[in-house]
């Protein structure tokens, strides 16, 4: 796909004539505009507060995504309590002065929209799709409640116990979730990426009102926020709705949120006693961070390795051996590192170890020989059909271009992706499982049926000393 | 005389969407008669019958027919439904020719090898021992099990770790023989991909079978076995219950349905719902409450769930009977009725939003024997519903007498609670690890 130049000075034209018609508004600057390959126009624009916005215009059908990011998540808690920033993602909903409590789903609902939010450790994203002759309620919701939100101590304990649900759903009585929580913890020692997202049980209950207006006022800000219209709107309304709905909204100073350097993963192996039948685990290692070509390897490397019924290890794992009933592996990107894991469930009565052995002999394999040529097409014609499932409805669009532009910098390198994964060659796949997977970095939680003790138990000596790879 | 799931025909039974916006097809093929037509005591046959398909044709092994479908970046998945067993995915529009050749030789040729079939039958039965790692649908299933005990709709289209391990590689072969034939199978194409080729496309697939007729829906019997229980499914360690409540409840032929949709969506399928104001935002009992109908073909199942903590399970239980009992018997406000209409009929859109979605819609009228062309009636038909059909329908298909309880959780944490709400009499307990 190839991003052509277009129009800048034209829409910064008709943007400008949009301001004068709303005085004490500020005004807009187009920022880029990108025509993908398979038709339309992206364009991108700001205003004086620093609020940006990424548009792309469909009008197949009367429906709009409107999403709300704000670069905010669990790597901002430094100087706040763990779990905060989801718990905040919930209190969001809890009404304003001018659109109180229930108010906000209600006037959604009758609309006909879908709503939601999600909090991972980079961003917080807030989502309304909708039929587009409501696209003006969700601008109001949305850009009241950045700033407006009001929260007292009721609705604050109330919405605690909604996270703590959540929490045991997720967590202590989900085995994955258990596994997760031990393997970032490792991956990402004393760093905000190694906490956990939906907060510890004593963190969750120690947040406070003044905890939550502290981080209100710290991040909910326009200058910390995209909003990304995927769908029935045109350009000069996306301009004109953000202009009137945000533009008295008042700047303010760039945030600060400082972030500790990461140190070394815990390498090594764990054991963690679960309430599960077979033996299951998880392999991590870290990586680079989005936008890090090396990253679009590693996706070639995971389609070879791990992501499907072709793959090196699945064929192995399943289907030679067998001794595992899934193998999966997943290379996320994410702003200022990545993470590659690796997830097997093993076979009743079968041992993790020799899983693990296999794992790591074919990634061994892989980083001397590489793939072949038809592996690396294989793979690239998988990706293809990856991006274009990610593609189909405006809400998976919109929420890939929020994704793209919070931990790239840059939504258009989304647009790039299927090119980028054909111009990857075999050596630079193979050396990307060279550099990155290297077995002495790899942190191993094996889960085990629980006639064991709760808590993760070390195994090995943690191979602390060895450095994270570039 | 009963009518088959696809009208006889000379042309292929065919559902086609178009839409160039994105290079990429979905397609998929129905074949019906699926676990309704398990034999009793092979319970899961279709379903292993389906997987064994990609297992090896006669021209190809396992590895050589993952490979060809993988090569071309495709996705194929094979599952199997009570009254189907679908093969789908979707492929890019260059690879069609080739794509599609595979596929008939999988669907006409498939060689059931012995060796493959095991290690089939054995991944089976990993997903089937698997299943107690996930307590919302060990939930589940256990639900339909007491609410419909061996009857058809209790039966997991999966079937259990007892009857898969008795299953045959001959069993395959004959549901396979009884089943894949040219008049009981359906074919959808939705995506990049013209009348022409999507014609082209079904013919290949419905030619490469031979000749036979449609298989015929079931009768299904649904009277509710375990109304007024509970059934605890005794799982140790947890500090939540994941609770389904529920009973038997209208198909698409009931004339109710449409009345009782809006009403549920009121009760329990929006965030501003009865039971989420309730449970979750005045009480903070439970991150997840909802209720929700699946409808069949003459009957079908309506089920709440929510998972709170053990302490607040009896209570929380307690207070969803009342709140039941309450929209049963003393209906709805009008303005609750307005806003679900409204929600429903404004929503309306992203039902239809992909060529995918709307033709699963005329798949859903094939499967479920709806009129055909419902769902295209849906806003008109949801308008016409009035305070006094909503809390009519309200009325007659929520049934608190019949309501029955499964939750999985830890019998020691939480029997005594469930006794002293219910009665001793009343709360069975069995082991998650049972069948």
């Amino acid at each position: 796909m190839h991003g052509l130049p277009s129009d800048l000075a034209g829409l910064q034209a008709r943007a400008a004539d949009i301001s004068r018609r709303h005085p004490g508004m500020g005004s807009v600057r187009v920022l880029d505009v990108f025509e993908p390959s398979g038709g339309g126009q992206v364009v991108r624009f700001q205003l004086d507060n620093g609020l940006q916005v990424i548009l792309w215009p469909d009008h197949s059908a009367p429906l709009v995504s409107f999403q709300t990011w704000f670069k905010v998540g669990t790597v901002n808690e430094c100087g706040f309590k763990n779990g905060i920033a989801h718990l905040f993602e919930h209190l969001m909903f809890k009404g304003t002065e001018r659109y109180p409590h229930r108010c906000f789903d209600k006037l959604l609902e009758e609309a006909g929209a879908q709503n939601n939010a999600a909090t991972w450790l980079d961003w917080t994203f807030y989502y309304e799709n909708l039929p587009s002759e409501a696209l003006d309620l969700a601008f109001d919701l949305e850009s009241d409640r950045m700033v407006n939100v009001v929260i007292d101590s009721k609705e604050l304990d109330s919405e605690r116990d909604v996270v703590l649900s959540e929490r045991r759903y997720r967590v202590d009585n989900d085995p994955d979730g258990e596994m997760e929580e031990a393997l970032f913890a490792s991956l990402f020692p004393n760093h905000p990426y190694g906490t956990p997202t939906l907060g510890t049980a004593d963190a969750i209950e120690s947040i406070n009102l003044s905890d939550c207006r502290g981080f209100y006022r710290s991040f909910y800000q326009p200058s910390n926020a995209i909003l990304v219209i995927v769908g029935d709107c045109t350009y000069e309304r996306a301009v004109e709705l953000s202009l009137t709905r945000y533009g008295m909204i008042p700047g303010s100073p760039a945030i600060e949120s400082p972030v500790p350097p990461f140190l070394p993963p815990r390498a090594g192996t764990s054991e963690l006693a679960l309430d599960v039948n077979s033996e299951r685990m998880r392999i991590g290692w870290v990586t680079v961070p989005a936008g890090d070509r090396v990253a679009v390897a590693l996706d070639v490397a995971n389609e070879i390795l791990f992501a499907n019924e072709s793959s090196r290890v699945f064929k192995r794992l399943i289907d030679d051996l067998p001794l595992a009933s899934d193998v999966d592996g997943t290379s996320e990107p994410m702003r200022l590192a990545g993470t590659f894991i690796v997830d097997v469930i093993i076979n009743e009565g079968e041992k993790a170890e020799d899983a693990l052995s296999l794992v790591l002999e074919e990634i061994d394999r892989f980083g001397r020989d590489g793939p072949s040529a038809a592996e690396l097409a294989r793979a690239c014609n998988h990706l293809e059909a990856s991006f274009l499932r990610s593609m189909i409805t405006v809400g998976s669009r919109a929420t890939q271009l929020g994704i793209w532009h919070v931990t790239t910098g840059d939504y258009r390198q989304l647009f790039t992706f299927v090119d980028d994964v054909r111009a990857v060659d075999a050596e630079s796949v193979r050396k990307a499982v060279a550099d990155y997977l290297v077995p002495g970095l790899a942190v191993t939680i094996l889960g085990r049926p629980s006639t064991w003790p709760h808590g993760v138990v070390p195994l090995e000596a943690a191979g602390a000393e060895t450095e994270v790879g570039r | 005389m009963t009518r088959g799931y696809v009208p006889a025909s000379d042309a292929p039974c065919l559902i086609h969407m178009e839409d160039n916006r994105f290079p990429l097809v979905f397609f998929e093929v129905l074949v019906f008669g699926g676990s309704y037509d398990d034999p009793p005591g092979l319970e899961g046959l279709a379903d292993l019958t389906a997987l064994n398909l990609l297992r090896g044709t006669t021209r190809r092994s396992h590895a050589e027919v993952m490979d060809g479908f993988n090569d071309l970046g495709a996705s194929v998945d094979v599952t199997s439904h009570r009254e189907y067993i679908s093969i789908s995915g979707d492929f890019m529009p260059r690879c069609m020719e080739p794509f599609t050749s595979l596929l008939c030789e999988v669907l006409s040729r498939p060689a059931f090898p012995v060796q493959e079939f095991r290690k089939e039958r054995a991944l089976a039965l990993e997903d089937i021992r698997n299943l107690v790692n996930d307590d919302a649908e060990l939930a589940r299933q256990h639900f339909h099990r007491y609410i419909y005990g061996d009857r058809l709709d209790g039966r997991p289209s999966s079937g259990w770790f007892r009857t898969v391990s008795k299953i045959s590689v001959q069993d395959c072969r004959d549901f396979y023989q009884g089943h894949f034939v040219s008049g009981n199978v359906a074919v959808v194409l939705a995506g990049a991909i013209s009348r022409e080729l999507a014609d082209d496309f079904a013919s290949r697939v419905v030619g490469s079978l031979r000749t036979g007729p449609s298989a015929v829906p079931p009768e299904v019997d649904d009277s509710p076995v375990n109304g007024g229980r509970i059934l605890i499914v005794d799982k140790p360690g947890r500090n939540q219950a994941q609770v389904v409540m529920g009973h038997p409840s209208a198909g698409w032929n009931c004339p109710d349905l449409f009345a009782l949709l809006v009403g549920n969506t009121a009760f329990g399928g929006t965030f501003t719902s009865r039971l989420v104001d309730e449970i979750r935002e005045k009480r903070g009992w439970s991150y997840g409450v909802s209720s929700s109908i699946f409808a069949g073909r003459t009957s079908g199942t309506l089920m709440m769930r929510f998972f709170p903590e053990n302490r607040d399970l009896a209570p929380a239980i307690e207070l969803v009977e009342k709140l039941f009992s309450s929209t049963a018997f003393g209906g709805l406000s009008a303005d609750e009725v307005d806003a679900a209409r409204k929600y429903l009929i404004r929503q309306y859109p992203f039902r239809i939003e992909t060529v995918r979605k709307r033709a699963d819609e005329l798949v859903a009228d094939l499967v479920f024997g709806r009129p055909a062309g419902v769902m295209s009636r849906f806003v008109e038909l949801v308008s016409s519903q009035d305070g006094q059909a909503v809390n009519q329908s309200l009325g007659r298909h929520f049934r608190p007498a019949d309501l029955s309880t499964v939750l999985v959780g830890t019998a020691a944490e939480i029997r005594r609670d469930l006794v002293a709400l219910a009665g001793a009499g009343s709360v069975d307990t069995v082991d998650y690890r049972s069948e």
